[in-house]
């Protein structure tokens, strides 16, 4: 017991970076794909470069994309790369690729007649989104939306990849220096207290939001 | 308030769906325009109600025209109030919602003053028993009314009205009518797009006839039913 008590603020040192990350991924890529979404809706032109860039993103793996911003940009463009900052642009940038997807899909099942019946009551397009496509949109996403949530907490054991002192990646330490998988069980417990924590609040919003039949 | 519809044309890509269409309706007048499903009545109803600009020719309200260099007269349009032929009401807000929210940023008053309001008229028209239910909840008739109640909220000079009667059943047709007429009677001018011709016949005092696209006749009720 003594020993877990002595790892775990270790541990958790690590946990702080993953929320850091995590926290800054959801609140950053959330509304920039929502609004990427909506343009692309209202600009078919910009379809095209939209796709392939979710092509791209959705296409290879995180992994892989870390990689590139923390040793491929420096590369090209003599830098000297932050690794939190690398770490969280790449989460930013992969995790709105996917939010695009969602929110576009739960923008073009939003009947037509809907923005018309707006336009025809007079509402500015502001009103429009705030009162009639906002709120439907998050009904029609709200399940993916938490999947994706869910999906992120794991993938932030992926910033151990670029040398980030994240909560794996200080496990790992334990492990290689005491020579005991120990930190690793603690480590698990963390990601799943995390996970149901994420479920939780998503069970909550589909309670409060999926009661009203969209 | 009345309408003059002027050599209006409209298309969707190459296929012409209005055709060079005029008419007139005048103030507080209570216009059929009837015809056969894919004889360009819906699309009829969009350019009046401006979410469709005519590719040629101009419609007019009161001398004033929908759009104006390309630019739909959004202060025109507060005057005309618009029932879809789904009813495109809002699910996700309870019916009190549905028809208090458009009053409360049009008038800009608070929430009180418009649920005020919203359950006025929705009693009016027979609805006080779902002012806290959500659409999907109601009936074809109490959606009809709820969206006629969503429309005439924002005290509209002409009403444009697209297949009324498809989600209605005899008792419900009835007490439409009832209540249109009642809004006519009061000054509205009312203009309703339909197939169903006994509804035309019971509720409207001339009826035009569009087909493909172009008015074939345009007459009293009595006239046209005689001429039928």
């Amino acid at each position: 017991m003594d020993y877990y008590v002595q790892i775990t603020p270790h541990i958790l040192e690590g946990f702080k970076t993953s929320l850091f990350v995590y926290s800054l991924t959801l609140l950053s890529a959330m509304p920039i794909g929502l609004l990427i979404a909506l343009v692309v809706v209202q600009v078919p032109i910009l379809k095209r470069p939209v796709s392939v860039f979710t092509w791209i993103i959705r296409g290879t793996p995180l992994l892989l994309q870390l990689y590139i911003t923390m040793y491929g940009i420096p590369l090209l463009f003599p830098m000297r790369m932050n690794r939190l900052f690398a770490g969280t642009i790449t989460f930013i940038v992969n995790y709105t690729a996917y939010y695009v997807e969602i929110f576009r899909s739960g923008l073009q099942i939003i009947p037509l007649g809907q923005w018309q019946a707006g336009y025809v009551l007079g509402f500015n397009t502001y009103q429009k989104l705030r009162y009639i496509i906002f709120p439907q949109v998050i009904r029609n996403t709200l399940l993916p939306l938490i999947n994706e949530a869910i999906t992120l907490v794991k993938d932030t054991s992926l910033l151990a990849a670029i040398a980030i002192a994240e909560m794996l990646r200080n496990a790992r330490e334990i492990v290689a220096r005491d020579l005991r998988v120990d930190a690793l069980i603690v480590v698990g417990v963390v990601y799943l207290m995390f996970s149901l924590f994420v479920v939780l609040i998503g069970k909550a919003l589909e309670g409060k939001l999926l009661k009203v039949r969209s | 308030m009345s309408l003059q519809v002027n050599n209006v044309s409209f298309a969707y890509s190459d296929k012409d769906v209005i055709r060079q269409l005029s008419f007139n309706v005048t103030d507080n007048e209570l216009c059929g325009i009837v015809g056969l499903s894919g004889g360009g009545k819906t699309t009829l109803l969009k350019l009046l109600s401006g979410l469709y600009k005519p590719k040629k020719g101009q419609i007019t309200y009161d001398g004033i025209a929908t759009y104006q260099s390309n630019k739909r007269n959004d202060q025109l349009f507060k005057q005309i109030g618009v029932v879809f032929q789904d009813f495109q009401l809002f699910d996700h807000m309870k019916v009190l919602e549905n028809v208090a929210l458009p009053y409360r940023l049009k008038y800009k008053v608070n929430k009180e003053t418009a649920n005020k309001q919203a359950s006025e008229i929705l009693s009016s028209l027979g609805c006080e028993d779902v002012v806290n239910q959500y659409p999907y909840e109601c009936s074809g008739g109490q959606k009809q009314r709820i969206a006629i109640a969503r429309a005439l909220i924002l005290q509209p000079s002409i009403l444009l009205i697209d297949e009324p009667t498809s989600a209605l059943d005899k008792e419900n047709t009835l007490i439409l009518i009832k209540v249109l007429q009642d809004l006519n009677k009061q000054g509205l001018t009312i203009i309703t797009i339909t197939h169903d011709l006994l509804f035309a016949n019971q509720l409207c005092e001339r009826i035009i006839e569009v087909s493909q696209g172009q008015i074939i006749k345009d007459m009293l009720r009595e006239d046209y039913f005689l001429d039928n």
